[in-house]
């Protein structure tokens, strides 16, 4: 029998749950034989952390013998340091706050020093230990992320490399086309300067559009990136509204919004928002009707709002169109460009912000998509 | 010291596409522009003569060009040279504030955009 127990912790959990009990040795024999085969690490501490069990799994990759570790506070042995050096205090360790919770706590970063002193990278799940309705401990199962860890690297480095590939020449292609372009600017006897122009902006669409698949394969991996500091949110509509208009002359767009509104939060990723929005709105509406962008701010949060007069939205298909493939499924949406990921993207930004975005439209008279960032967020 | 009466601009990228095209555009504006392709040619070139801006792409082959630009900034030889980060990543500023660089110009770029970059810092 491999799962380790501490006799002494292991009884008084069980005395102090009834004055009669005896330990059945074939039921015990069954149960740590469970647990021994169980393929992942599972061990149990008491209502101060001590350490009450060990399975064989864990055991065997944390390099911990039964003297070592049963009976012993688990924060003090395996927790004690971050995984960069610095010290973890015990008051900080989610292990005594779990003592209190009654429902489970999941992490998916975490480390556990092992028995050589080197650090192991799990995901754990921490249950409480309830035996005869009262709470005696908690009960941590935990998996060996090292793999993981290191797929999720290649993954983002895979990303990185892709876009840097895909956008380098693309660089090179939209300068040369410029350069052309203002080379025939000034001979009027051909058309070359306006179908460079034409080429030029279906490069930036292609840009656009390969950006908006890099993000959603990030974001399918969990691995989009978000910076955080605190910006103009007035400024920053302003700003990208004009960067679009400037790629879109034929179209029109307004916006209203109120001076030094500031916000804390992805200044890039919020700017690729609205970017997107306005773009859908300039996509899908008449070229005489502009496109109108609001910034409303209210007394805990600010609403942004793009308004377009174009085809709209089925009533009922507003539910979806959030979701990532939502355009493929579309087919009055199939004769306009573009994949329709943007509005995906859009939510999983606002999302992260803790805000929330909706559309309003039926079809014919056009869509308001409007979302929300709060002013206060919760950690 | 080699001197040059109209502005030199030392351009790095691994890429060649990339350093004919900003060659061309900056050459058509008489900025003369030296071009190179790694880390050994930028720290030749610096050898003989200080450039009046560099261009610096960040993902090049086996170097970071964030390291490079920090290292820059950190000598006091060269730290008063504007750098302007060149990337394709997003979050371009982000990458330009960590090299300590003095600008930064995402990829791909208008015309307009690199010119009024350069004019800003020369």
């Amino acid at each position: 029998m491999t799962v380790a127990r501490s006799k002494e912790y292991s009884y008084d959990v069980c005395m102090e749950s009834t004055n009669n009990f005896e330990w059945d040795e074939h039921l015990l024999h069954e149960k740590n034989a469970l647990l021994d085969s169980v393929g992942e690490g599972v061990c149990g501490v008491d209502r101060q952390g001590r350490c009450l069990f060990m399975n064989r799994y864990a055991m065997n990759i944390l390099g911990y013998t039964s003297e070592e570790i049963l009976g012993k506070d688990m924060h003090t042995v395996t927790h004690h340091h971050y995984a960069d050096g610095t010290n973890y205090p015990t008051k900080d360790c989610p292990l005594l706050r779990w003592t209190t919770q009654e429902h489970p706590i999941q992490c998916d970063q975490e480390i556990i020093w092992k028995q050589d002193g080197t650090a192991l990278p799990v995901e754990y799940t921490a249950n409480p230990l309830i035996i005869e309705g009262t709470r005696r401990g908690t009960v941590i199962s935990f998996r060996n992320n090292t793999q993981r860890m290191e797929r999720d690297q290649q993954m983002d480095d895979f990303l990185s490399i892709a876009s840097h590939e895909l956008k380098t020449p693309i660089t090179t292609i939209k300068a040369f086309i410029q350069l052309l372009e203002k080379y025939y600017a000034t001979d009027k006897t051909t058309q070359a300067a306006v179908y460079l122009s034409r080429v030029d902006a279906h490069i930036t669409r292609l840009t656009n559009l390969l950006q908006d698949l890099i993000d959603v394969s990030k974001i399918q991996a969990g691995r989009l990136r978000y910076t955080n500091e605190i910006f103009d949110l007035n400024a920053l509509m302003k700003e990208t509204i004009e960067a679009f208009q400037m790629t879109t002359p034929d179209r029109t767009i307004t916006y209203k919004g109120k001076p030094s509104q500031y916000f804390e939060g992805d200044k890039h990723r919020i700017s690729q928002v609205v970017t997107n929005l306005v773009s859908n709105a300039s996509t899908y509406s008449p070229k005489d009707r502009a496109v109108e962008v609001t910034l409303t701010p209210h007394k805990n949060d600010f609403v942004i709002s793009v308004k377009d007069y174009g085809v709209g939205f089925p009533e009922d298909h507003i539910p979806t169109v959030f979701n990532r493939f939502y355009r493929a499924s579309d087919k009055t949406r199939a004769n306009f460009p573009g994949l329709g990921i943007g509005l995906y993207v859009s939510s999983e930004i606002i999302k992260h912000h803790q805000g929330t975005i909706q559309i309003k439209s039926s079809r014919d008279t056009g869509a308001t998509v409007s979302f929300t960032l709060p002013k206060h967020k919760t950690t | 010291m080699r001197t040059h009466t109209i502005p030199t601009i030392l351009v790095v990228d691994d890429d060649e596409g990339i350093l004919e095209v900003i060659d061309i555009i900056l050459t058509q504006e008489k900025y003369h522009v030296e071009a190179v392709r790694s880390e050994d040619q930028l720290q030749e070139v610096l050898k003989d003569h200080l450039p009046s801006l560099i261009l610096l792409d960040v993902l090049m082959s086996g170097v970071d060009g964030r390291e490079i630009s920090r290292h820059l900034k950190s000598n006091p030889k060269t730290k008063n040279i504007p750098i302007i980060i060149m990337s394709a990543n997003t979050k371009v500023s982000t990458k330009a504030e960590e090299a300590h660089a003095d600008g930064y110009l995402q990829k791909p770029f208008d015309i307009n955009e690199l010119l009024e970059t350069v004019r800003r810092y020369i």
